[in-house]
């Protein structure tokens, strides 16, 4: 039987030597190969950079033209503009009945035909002062309570009558006050 | 001497100084190049879209405004302007209020313009006009509507009625509000979105189109051009 027996000769301190070698070698490919990535990766986002800023000059020049362009249109634009602006006022308001015509229309309704309007007035406010000539005072009275009770009225605040008197003919003369709700 | 010295030292300790060398020109590049490179690419990208979307809005508008019939903005401008002008339009507003009275069979007694508006009203500008008419009591409701519903602007500020006892003749003051707004110094920023006429604006065009109350304001009134070379 022959066995194979192998002796080391070597001094340890050689040994030692090239284990400490070994360990080196190693830290000097993965230190190289962080330094490499590291330069790849700072070239790449140098390289980008530049790249980012040509678009964005051809961006900024397409833009710059088109602005242009439409300093150009100035005019039409205005003019879109204006008929716009126009139309959203007119639209808004045009329909619309002012607050005195409303109680122009209002007042005139509640009145009964037996009565005749002597006076009307409507001020800048809604607010109505009227003078009627009444057949009699009950006339007067029933539409007052008409007023103050239905709930279709609830736009008059206040109704205030300012004078009542008789005249020798007979018929009722009232001057009433209408405030109108804001 | 000295060279020697570094070099046995560095032979000594090359398993730590050379990874400290690697960490410091790591460090080096990161904070110098990568870092501030990335942040500027982020930015760069954010600048980027914005400048696109910016272009993208502008070249629709560009587009938009190559497209308008010149004429028929023209025309819609006459129409608007006749009916809420740029100033106070006493002529017109006389001839206007004169039709409408007649239409509802007033007599005009007195017709007074006054510069000063009402302030209350957020309608533009507006100037007052008094008119006396005689007339039937029947056609009172009539001409205010009438006067309030006008393609013209204006609306009511004051009514004043009197009668006679034994008959259907009123005598009536009405106050009115006409109302104008002077035109836009600018147009606004470049990027403003363009206006744009919906359903309801072309019905009003329509109307305004078909009323014969209105006069018509001659063309280029408004957008005085001037002349590139007074000499020519």
């Amino acid at each position: 039987m022959n066995k194979n027996i192998s002796l080391n000769l070597l001094p340890i301190e050689y040994l030692t030597s090239r284990l400490k070698d070994k360990k080196f070698y190693k830290v000097q490919i993965i230190g190289t190969s962080v330094v490499l990535v590291l330069i790849f990766l700072s070239s790449l986002t140098f390289a980008l950079g530049i790249f980012q800023s040509q678009n964005i000059k051809q961006v900024q020049a397409s833009l710059s033209n088109t602005e242009s362009k439409i300093a150009g249109y100035k005019n039409v634009e205005g003019s879109l503009i204006i008929v716009k602006n126009r139309l959203q006022v007119i639209s808004q308001f045009g329909e619309l009945p002012s607050k005195q015509r409303e109680s122009f229309e209002k007042i005139v309704s509640i009145i009964p035909s037996e009565m005749l309007i002597s006076s009307f007035n409507v001020d800048s406010s809604g607010n109505v002062l009227i003078t009627v000539i009444s057949p009699t005072a009950q006339l007067i009275d029933e539409m007052m309570e008409k007023v103050l009770s239905a709930s279709e009225y609830k736009f008059i605040a206040k109704l205030i009558i300012d004078s009542l008197n008789r005249g020798r003919d007979g018929l009722f003369r009232a001057t009433l006050k209408f405030e109108i709700t804001r | 001497m000295k060279k020697e010295e570094i070099l046995n030292l560095y032979n000594r300790y090359r398993i730590y100084i050379f990874p400290i060398l690697v960490m410091a020109a790591s460090l080096v590049l990161i904070v110098v190049v990568i870092l501030p490179q990335t942040l500027r690419l982020i930015s760069n990208n954010k600048i980027q879209t914005q400048l696109k979307i910016q272009f993208d809005n502008l070249d629709v508008k560009a587009s938009t405004l190559e497209e308008i019939n010149q004429e028929e903005l023209d025309r819609n401008v006459n129409f608007t302007l006749s009916a809420f002008p740029d100033h106070k339009d006493f002529g017109n507003i006389i001839g206007i209020l004169q039709n409408l009275i007649s239409l509802n069979g007033f007599i005009i007694l007195n017709f007074e313009i006054s510069e000063s508006g009402d302030s209350s009203v957020k309608i533009g500008d507006s100037y007052t006009v008094r008119v006396e008419v005689l007339g039937e009591r029947e056609e009172l409701s009539s001409l205010l509507n009438d006067i309030e519903t006008s393609p013209r602007l204006m609306k009511i500020k004051n009514i004043d009625v009197t009668s006679g006892r034994a008959s259907d003749t009123i005598n009536s003051t009405i106050a009115i509000n006409v109302f104008y707004q002077p035109l836009p110094k600018s147009v606004g920023a470049i990027d403003a979105p363009l206006p744009t006429l919906n359903e309801k604006d072309q019905e009003i065009i329509g109307k305004l189109e078909g009323n014969k109350l209105l006069p018509k304001i001659d063309e280029g009134l408004f957008i005085p051009q001037g002349k590139s070379n007074p000499f020519e």
